[in-house]
């Protein structure tokens, strides 16, 4: 974790003052790590954008309700899963049902190759990237966010549990099950695109 | 066969195919969060566990193509922007005017998704509840006879005097009479039972008399006689009576009951 001059929480006081740009250097911080968190979980880029904003607007409402107890990063993250769960809720289909859908229509643009890849090069690379995104999307939703917090927000095991708000164990036992998932799943569909 | 995960066609991933104790340490090797001396120790576990190993380099694989694909998803993340979003004043728990924007349109979502016939009915019971609201004040009064059904507006209200029961300050209820009767059962039992003392008495006294003129063994005295729970007199014996002479002699230094009376007379 690189270590900012200004402190998190001392932007969060800031903003407090009354600093108008404080909490927009919060947002500067986190929101990369934010969408890639809501992304990973929702698996989509349009619902990942909408859940960040909605993850910061909900946050700055809220910004008397931290107490400093946890770090803010810990805070966002746990307010950026609760958005997804309300979201999926809302949405009543599951995510990998969901997902199917969405790629097609808009996945486009975020899973675009490399210009300079060939065609055939390009299309291989997309295969794979489908299939990751289809096996991380198809995790449960206790699995995928340990494993989004940790591949894509790089957070430590601590990290993830205080954001979680379970015990330090439970984040290694739900890691280990989704790697296991994930594996199987890569390697069915290794199975399945290998020349015959 | 190899799948590029390094991965083998017999493992299948599952808890029940292979699996060793230690998934927490390998865990924290493969993310690099392990001490030094917790490394060095899985290290050499890794040597005689083939599971670990196995474990070790499908997960690293796994690990890859999971980062080819954040990093695909990261380099087009937008930016997000929030300037019209943060420009309410922060921090304040209580927004009114958005909660009612959002009861809004919630009510607006639902109808919205909401079934024709639903909508059709709901917008029914909204008019049939209107229609009546509106009658209701317009004082009309609807009559339905021979005539058929007939309405009219403008009825004055009516007033309805009820008439109220009071009770009357001498009636007495059950509980009151009760009580009234038992208390007067018992007074008259006291005075008959005052009375048979006082009559007694006086045949006590009588009879003292006649025997104090006649010589005769003094009469019993009061307390001699009680009375049985069937409301007879019963006379007690005395045991070691004396004879008249002993009581004769020791009543002459004292007046007698009936000259008593007599000065009372």
């Amino acid at each position: 974790m690189i270590e900012t001059a200004t402190s998190d929480e001392q932007m969060v006081e800031r903003a407090l003052a009354g600093e108008a740009d404080a909490f927009g250097e919060i947002v500067r911080r986190w929101e990369r790590k934010i969408f890639g968190l809501t992304f990973g979980i929702l698996g989509s880029a349009e619902d990942a954008r909408d859940a960040t904003q909605e993850t910061f607007v909900s946050a700055y409402r809220n910004l008397r309700g931290f107490r400093g107890e946890a770090k803010v990063s810990s805070w966002l993250h746990r307010i950026a899963v609760n958005h997804c769960v309300s979201r999926q809720r809302r949405a009543y289909v599951r995510a990998e049902t969901a997902l199917d859908g969405q790629v097609e229509a808009r996945g486009e643009s975020f899973l675009a190759t490399p210009a300079h890849a060939s065609p055939a090069a390009a299309v291989e690379g997309r295969e794979r990237t489908e299939a990751v995104r289809r096996a991380v999307c198809a995790l449960p939703l206790e699995l995928r966010e340990v494993v989004v917090m940790k591949e894509f927000e790089e957070l430590t095991f601590q990290e993830i549990a205080d954001a979680l708000g379970v015990p330090l164990s439970t984040v290694k036992s739900r890691l280990y099950t989704a790697l296991r998932q994930l594996r199987l799943r890569l390697e069915k569909h290794a199975a399945e695109v290998a020349p015959r | 066969m190899n799948n590029g995960l390094g991965l083998s066609d017999n493992d299948h991933g599952g808890r029940a195919t292979g699996q060793c104790a230690r998934g927490g340490d390998l865990l924290a090797y493969l993310y690099n969060e392990a001490t030094v001396e917790e490394s060095r120790f899985f290290t050499r576990h890794l040597d005689s566990c083939a599971v670990c190993r196995d474990e070790l380099v499908a997960f690293g694989g796994v690990r890859e193509r999971v980062g080819a694909w954040r990093d695909e998803v990261m380099s087009g993340a937008p930016k997000v922007d929030l300037s019209g979003a943060l420009s309410q004043a922060p921090a304040t728990s209580y927004d009114p005017p958005a909660r009612r924007r959002r009861a809004r349109v919630a009510l607006r979502e639902f109808f919205a998704l909401s079934p024709l016939w639903l909508r059709a009915g709901t917008a029914t019971a909204a008019l049939v509840v209107c229609a009546l609201a509106a009658l209701v004040l317009a004082r009309t009064e609807m009559r339905w006879d021979d005539n058929g059904v007939s309405f009219r507006a403008g009825v004055p209200t009516r007033t309805t005097v009820e008439r109220v029961e009071v009770p009357a300050p001498d009636m007495l209820n059950a509980q009151q009479a009760d009580e009234m009767a038992r208390r007067r059962v018992d007074e008259a039992l006291e005075a008959q039972r005052v009375e048979f003392a006082r009559e007694l008495e006086r045949a006590v006294v009588n009879a003292r008399g006649e025997a104090q003129i006649a010589n005769r063994p003094a009469p019993l005295m009061v307390n001699d006689v009680r009375q049985t729970s069937r409301g007879r007199s019963v006379v007690r014996k005395r045991p070691n009576s004396r004879g008249l002479e002993d009581v004769r002699g020791e009543e002459e230094g004292l007046p007698g009951l009936y000259d008593l009376l007599r000065e009372a007379n």
